[in-house]
């Protein structure tokens, strides 16, 4: 596992400015600190208006901190000489699939950044064949992204960011609002690139399933990190989680609350097949 | 559902017709709208339908979808016909009052009727054939010399990708709304044109702020990948013209003269 740090957030406030004055003093995030490494997959969960896109959106610059700062690959995100340096090293792939598709053709979409970037030609040919190579949609270049699952689109989306070679990839509720196919498809593709490219990976979701298959769980409430750890430890913490309003992976609370009714189950489980090989074992006792 | 549409839909292949330069191309239909109404006697009406037809061939693309191209502004083309059955002088067939028609009425008609279906379906040819990236690529090339007046091409060009892109995804969503609204007891076929238009409102206000929202979204999604307005903009496809362009070339001088030479010899 490298352990070099990518991204530093620094004692991180925000506020939105010039809006109405009820939210006017209210910090959206408040106090965030924050070390994430290269090559982890992060997963960051919390309810809606907790701030974590917020969050997601100060890691390339398109949001400036109020207070505090954050680095990316030790370059401070308020440097504006560095913004589009920064926008290649980390890439943002949004909910909505039709939102974020610029051209109607798919190797005209995944092309884009790289076309914004300057990069010639050939190189950029070579990049986006890669990009879909690595989400695994060869054979689509030349099709029109409306004829395109809602699965398929956000690879292309995905696809469009790979091709600029980016470190670190936010991934910003991008299955909720797909079916189930297309969700497993984003998610192990998602899975791919981090294990295969080593690219930085944080997800923002509402799922919890997606959440447990992540290195790293943060979860986010009222513009602070309230949990930060391995999916095992977040997930043992039922009682903060329920607190905050958050679903917690079924398995879990299951065994979660064997637990408190005094059976002997293990401290933390979260997919099914040791959920049943623990119940099993309780009725084997 | 956007299945729906085929006017101006890309069909990808590998016709000759797919390999000619955009550029060529919209040259092309600009030229061939003035020769279709250069032609003014039978023969060279019949030669330009044989040009049409020859490039409808050679871009191998189904007939049908032509057909369905042109059902769309059939209303629009008998219009047109009819209308102009009307007009013209010269031996009267049929008169009532100031309605008279006329020989060279029947001929205007039938030549306005055929001008305009030919040019749909030489439009269809192009849109057929051409990624939509290629086409706003080849008016971006086409209209550079506008910069010199100050305007942003580029930004234009991209407009234009954005809005073609985007089309399908409105008329969808045109259509989700007014299912909607049916729902909730809306009357949106019954009464009369201002009833129907009346009607229109209530899909039209959701259709607008949502647009509004996904500009929003889109714009935040370019930003992320880096656009600036297109300066230091580098394309993933190089236009280039080949042999097949001078070949487009030398058809369209064939065309010209032809037309000149039979509207005068004939």
């Amino acid at each position: 596992m490298v352990t070099e740090s990518l991204i530093q957030i620094k004692n991180l406030y925000y506020k939105y400015e010039g809006k109405d004055d009820v939210s006017k003093n209210e910090y959206v995030l408040n106090g965030i600190n924050l070390d994430i490494k290269k090559g982890e997959f992060i997963a960051l969960i919390g309810r809606n208006g907790s701030g974590k896109s917020t969050l997601a959106k100060h890691l390339n610059s398109v949001c400036l901190p109020s207070k505090g700062d954050v680095f990316v690959d030790g370059i401070n995100t308020k440097d504006d000489k560095f913004l589009y340096k920064i926008r290649t090293k980390v890439g943002q792939v949004f909910q909505n699939p039709d939102n974020q598709i610029v051209a109607s053709i798919v190797e005209d979409d995944v092309a884009f950044g790289c076309e914004n970037l300057g990069i010639p030609p050939d190189e950029i040919r070579f990049r986006v064949n890669k990009a879909l190579t690595a989400v695994d949609m060869c054979g689509y270049e030349k099709h029109s992204v409306n004829t395109l699952s809602g699965g398929q689109k956000q690879r292309v989306a995905i696809a469009g960011i790979i091709a600029m070679e980016p470190e670190c990839i936010i991934l910003d509720e991008p299955t909720s609002m797909l079916d189930p196919k297309g969700r497993e498809e984003v998610i192990s593709t998602v899975m791919k690139l981090n294990r295969e490219k080593k690219i930085t990976v944080i997800l923002i979701t509402h799922n919890m399933e997606e959440a447990v298959s992540a290195d790293r769980v943060i979860v986010m409430g009222s513009g602070k990190i309230i949990l930060d750890g391995t999916p095992q430890n977040v997930f043992s913490k039922i009682e903060t989680l329920n607190e905050y309003e958050l679903d917690v992976p079924q398995a879990s609370e299951l065994i979660y609350r064997l637990a408190q009714k005094g059976f002997d189950v293990p401290e933390c489980i979260l997919n099914e097949e040791d959920c049943v090989n623990a119940l099993l074992k309780i009725m084997q006792d | 559902m956007s299945g729906d549409i085929v006017f101006g839909r890309f069909m990808p292949g590998n016709s000759v017709i797919h390999r000619i330069d955009p550029r060529s191309k919209i040259l092309f239909l600009t030229a061939y709208v003035i020769f279709a109404f250069a032609a003014e006697n039978y023969v060279s009406m019949l030669l330009i339908t044989l040009a049409s037809i020859f490039v409808i061939v050679s871009a191998k693309i189904k007939f049908k979808l032509y057909l369905e191209s042109l059902k769309v502004i059939l209303f629009v083309v008998l219009f047109a016909g009819a209308l102009n059955i009307f007009n013209g002088s010269g031996h009267i067939l049929w008169e009532y009052g100031i309605i008279k028609i006329t020989e060279e009425g029947i001929k205007n008609s039938l030549f306005v009727t055929l001008r305009i279906t030919l040019l749909i379906a030489v439009s269809c040819v192009l849109s057929f054939t051409t990624s939509p990236t290629d086409l706003t690529d080849g008016l971006e090339h086409i209209l550079k010399p506008l910069e010199l007046l100050h305007i942003r091409v580029g930004d234009v060009a991209m407009m234009m990708t954005v809005a073609i892109r985007f089309i399908p995804i409105f008329t969808e969503e045109t259509n989700k709304i007014t299912n909607a609204q049916k729902a909730r007891g809306a009357d949106m076929d019954g009464g009369n044109i201002f009833k129907r238009v009346k009607a229109f409102i209530p899909v039209l206000i959701p259709l607008f702020v949502s647009s509004f929202r996904r500009a929003d979204d889109l714009a935040l999604a370019m930003e992320c990948r880096c656009y600036n307005g297109g300066k230091g903009r580098t394309r993933m496809k190089k236009l280039c013209f080949s042999r097949v362009d001078i070949g487009v070339l030398l058809f369209s001088i064939l065309i010209f003269t032809g037309i000149v030479y039979c509207n005068i010899y004939f």
